[in-house]
């Protein structure tokens, strides 16, 4: 299965990490960030089925689509997002680490902003 | 998951550390520093080029 190749990349890339740690931890850090996007690749690549499936659903059912847009695009935004922010703090900078969470979250508002107006409305027109 | 990645950057890393350590001893300390920087230089080019393959994918699966 592919899970046994990850986690044997995984580990294979944090041993060399450890090894070049002490001459060169610059190199290390960018060892580590290699590692983290050849993992991220192969995750990201299996999500297009999910979607694939959740836009068939959605065709189906009939409810409103740009929703699941909307959703699709919140989650690729936490996922670069969490992936930039770990790469920060573990080169030790949890400064930028914060600021960049909170530059997502304000991406995510901004987003979902005509999903909260569309539900505004609907909530006044019922009242 | 191509794993030779991860080994062209470590080759790179150790060659690097080696390198410096010998410049250092033969009293030239600024082609040590200069080792270095290419060496780092040409480590972040592959990330680069692989931080762009990243974005790309997600660009496409998630229909940006």
């Amino acid at each position: 299965m592919d899970i046994f190749k990850i986690v044997a990349f995984a580990i294979f890339g944090v041993v060399m990490i450890v090894v070049i740690k002490q001459q060169k931890p610059e190199m290390a850090l960018i060892l580590s960030i290699a590692t983290g996007i050849m993992i991220i690749i192969v995750a990201v690549t299996k999500i297009s089925g999910i979607v694939s499936l959740l836009n068939e659903l959605i065709d189906k059912s009939g409810v409103n689509k740009d929703f699941l847009t909307l959703i699709i695009k919140v989650t690729a935004v936490a996922y670069i997002i969490e992936f930039g922010k770990n790469i920060c703090i573990d080169a030790g900078q949890s400064a930028i680490a914060t600021k960049l969470e909170m530059a997502g979250k304000v991406i995510i508002v901004v987003l979902s902003l005509p999903l909260i107006s569309s539900l505004i409305t609907v909530l006044t027109g019922l009242v | 998951m191509d794993i030779d990645l991860l080994f062209k950057i470590a080759g790179i890393g150790i060659l690097v550390a080696v390198l410096n350590q010998v410049l250092t001893k033969a009293g030239r300390e600024d082609q040590a520093m200069m080792t270095t920087l290419t060496g780092l230089i040409l480590v972040l080019m592959l990330v680069i080029t692989q931080i762009s393959n990243l974005f790309d994918t997600v660009r496409t699966v998630f229909k940006l």
